[in-house]
């Protein structure tokens, strides 16, 4: 291989990794106004008459937990130890979600149901929707184990999604 | 390649393009059918063609469908696939798999929407603003049962199709510009094309949670939207403490961008066109651009304006008067850049430039109205009667039409390598644009009288003898007009097999995408890129050797 064509071919591996990036944060904005949106509801049902808080499932706690270990695993395949890290990423991902569905059940086997109180249904609605997020993440780093340089921008995603479970948990606790 | 890789799964943008332009062409027979029906139910002198609750489901269905189906479809998505990679010098989009996939994403959309009419109890009924509690509880509205459902699938597909668009387009407009092609290189119509984009992946996310939280009420028994003491069908709901106007700022977060998301790219059309035709550049790049700026920001913090019936704090609704009228700022300056850049201009009038010339002019007409709609006292009179009808149709409907069709003659050539004819083209244009605007300013005189915009039979009304006079010169210009579509519809097949054989560069046109082969190979470009050296309107440049110089000509 020439160098000029060597040259062009790093040109556009830039070019192509600069417009990965871009999507990736056009997403993660798209993700903050769909919570914003979320929040900002979650304010004006919070004046209504009925309004109170239900017990979080513990569970929170420790899914909170995995969901930040799987952080720093992904960031230690991130600075090149690839191999194991990003396979104990997924396996910590899918913790989250089994042990996220396990809390529903623990409420659901209390009697509180989405119907059964509105900060029930916030409650079942935010955890729900940021699941999704968390398997669409999933699926991003099943690719970025075939495509090494898919591994930064699954952690710009994973990272941010995470900050969106505090978010979530917050709100939930404290407003 | 075999015809279905090329032709059905393609990822080649242009074809992707044109499959978003045939399918908005389709689902316009729909919407203008639906159009129709609504007409011949108004003029009807004695009794019913509809029932009541079937008029609501064509009302709803016909501003679904037009507003995403037709001008989202063929105007953003269709043009914008086929200009955005052309206009930047690319050879795709910077995703074309994810292009591809948006759009096998919105024809189940298409399918879904055109299926709810054969749900039981008919298709949505709430309104295309699908307000709970309408929309929320089943048995409120025949429509409001598996037609509802059916509308809020497809309506969640469409969504995440647009989404998959946007984000293509913005990525292909900031990353894969050709060499020397600057931002403030762009023609207007792609910085249109790059605001609106982002105008959707901002506003849009609030319509899918108030979509989310209406499918929770509607299937799981919240109460995110209903209030207590609802009575439907002889029994009291047992929600309770919910807000149906929480929905609306929700609704209006979204609806208020979208329709800048919609007439901006129109509007970009008729910079370009004009630039075209006058045989120079239009007047103030750089104000136009940051007046587009400015606007597409204001759009975002003044969606209320549309609920000043709904009793807010005056002081809140003095705010969204106040941040309302303020876009007329810089929409002003958008209006009197594209006025000069006709001031003394040489024009040719072609079919797209009396189109763009259309288009100019309803944006003023309609932009006069928005003054009466924005300031809240006179809103509260004007806000349910047909006043309301008339404004948003000169706005989204007559300008982003006649946007669609100046940029479908202007861009057929490089589409098919074929011209439209033209004779069918004037004969479409002096159908259509004093026809549309005639019916809409008709329309803004009965709602000065008082008609109410959703009422399904006008005759009821004492008071409102005098404005039904209007109503069967509206329905007759409106299927002369719906009738005028057909010459189109026929000259843009016809044409595209048949038409006059047209060179590469049929306008004389200075802009990047008229240096392609027409209709441009698969990857655009051939051996290389382009590269650019200047802006899209060197026209008539003193002492240049040529009548025009393309953006590829070398700086001397």
């Amino acid at each position: 291989m020439s160098d000029a064509t060597l040259q062009s071919d790093l040109a556009q591996q830039e070019r192509a990794r600069r417009t990965n990036e871009v999507t990736v944060l056009a997403v993660l904005a798209v993700v903050t106004m769909l919570f914003a949106a979320f929040t900002a509801s979650y304010l004006i049902r919070r004046t209504g008459t009925d309004w109170g808080h239900i017990q979080l499932p513990s569970l929170v706690w420790v899914t909170t937990v995995v969901l930040a270990l799987s952080s720093g695993t992904l960031e230690l395949a991130r600075k090149g130890r690839r191999g194991g890290w990003l396979g104990m990423t997924l396996a910590l991902g899918l913790t989250f979600v089994v042990l996220q569905v396990l809390a529903w059940q623990s409420l659901a086997a209390d009697g509180v149901f989405a119907a059964s109180h509105p900060h029930s249904a916030f409650y079942y609605m935010l955890t729900g929707v940021h699941a999704v997020h968390v398997i669409g993440g999933i699926g991003a780093l099943l690719v970025a184990t075939k495509r090494p340089t898919f591994v930064g921008l699954c952690a710009l995603y994973w990272h941010f999604v995470g900050l969106v479970w505090v978010w979530v948990l917050l709100v939930l606790k404290f407003l | 390649m075999g015809f279905v890789r090329k032709y059905i799964f393609s990822t080649d943008h242009k074809v992707i393009g044109i499959q978003y332009i045939v399918t908005a062409i389709i689902m316009a027979f729909a919407g203008g059918g639906l159009a129709g029906l609504i007409r011949l139910q108004l003029s009807n002198p004695d009794g019913a063609i509809v029932s009541p609750e079937t008029y609501l489901s064509l009302v709803t269905m016909h501003g679904t469908i037009m507003v995403f189906f037709v001008v989202s479809l063929g105007l953003v998505s269709g043009l914008g696939n086929f200009l955005i990679p052309l206009h930047v010098g690319a050879r795709d989009m910077a995703y074309p798999l994810l292009n591809m996939l948006s759009y096998w994403t919105v024809v189940p959309a298409c399918i879904l929407m055109l299926l709810s009419f054969l749900a039981e109890g008919g298709a949505a009924a709430a309104g295309w603003t699908m307000y709970p509690p309408l929309s929320a509880v089943a048995d409120s509205v025949p429509g409001s049962g598996m037609g509802t459902t059916l509308w809020l699938l497809s309506m969640a597909l469409f969504i995440v199709s647009f989404t998959m668009g946007s984000l293509n387009f913005v990525a292909t407009i900031l990353n894969m510009r050709a060499p020397g092609l600057s931002m403030m290189r762009l023609p207007i119509v792609l910085w249109t094309y790059f605001i609106s984009s982002i105008l959707g992946l901002l506003s849009f996310p609030a319509l899918t949670a108030a979509a989310i939280m209406l499918l929770f009420d509607r299937h799981l028994g919240t109460s995110f939207f209903l209030p207590a003491g609802m009575v439907f069908a002889d029994h009291v709901l047992p929600n309770q403490g919910g807000t149906p106007l929480l929905f609306q700022h929700l609704f209006w977060f979204l609806g208020h961008p979208e329709v800048y998301v919609l007439v901006l790219p129109a509007i970009g059309v008729a910079f370009d066109v004009v630039a075209t035709f006058t045989r120079r550049p239009p007047l103030g790049y750089r104000t136009t651009v940051y007046s587009l700026l400015l606007i597409a920001f204001l759009s975002m913090i003044v969606w209320a304006h549309h609920m000043f019936v709904t009793g807010m704090d005056p002081r809140v609704g003095k705010y969204f008067s106040v941040a309302t009228v303020l876009i007329t700022a810089p929409f002003g300056v958008l209006g009197v850049n594209l006025l000069l850049s006709l001031w003394k201009a040489r024009m040719r009038f072609t079919v797209p430039m009396m189109f763009a010339l259309g288009l100019i002019s309803a944006i003023g007409a309609g932009g006069l109205g928005g003054l009466y709609l924005g300031t809240q006292t006179s809103d509260v009179y004007f806000h349910e009667t047909y006043f309301v009808v008339g404004h948003f149709h000169l706005m989204i409907g007559t300008v982003t039409l006649l946007g669609t069709f100046a940029a479908l003659y202007y861009w057929f050539p490089k589409m098919f390598g074929r011209h439209m004819s033209t004779a069918l083209g004037k004969i479409h244009f002096w159908v259509t644009y004093p026809g549309m605007v005639a019916i809409f300013i008709m329309m803004h005189y009965q709602g000065l009288g008082g008609m109410l915009r959703r009422s399904y039979d006008p005759s009821v009304y004492d008071y409102n003898t005098p404005n039904l006079v209007l109503r069967l010169p509206i329905t007759v210009i409106a299927f002369v007009v719906l009738a005028a579509q057909l010459v189109f519809v026929w000259n843009f097949f016809k044409s595209s097999i048949w038409g006059e054989k047209a060179p590469a560069n049929p306008w004389d046109s200075a802009s990047i995408e008229w240096q392609a082969a027409s209709p441009p190979p698969h990857g655009n470009w051939g051996e290389a890129i382009p590269a650019v050296h200047r802006w899209p309107y060197d026209y008539r440049l003193p002492g240049a050797s040529e009548e025009y110089l393309p953006q590829t000509t070398e700086r001397a």
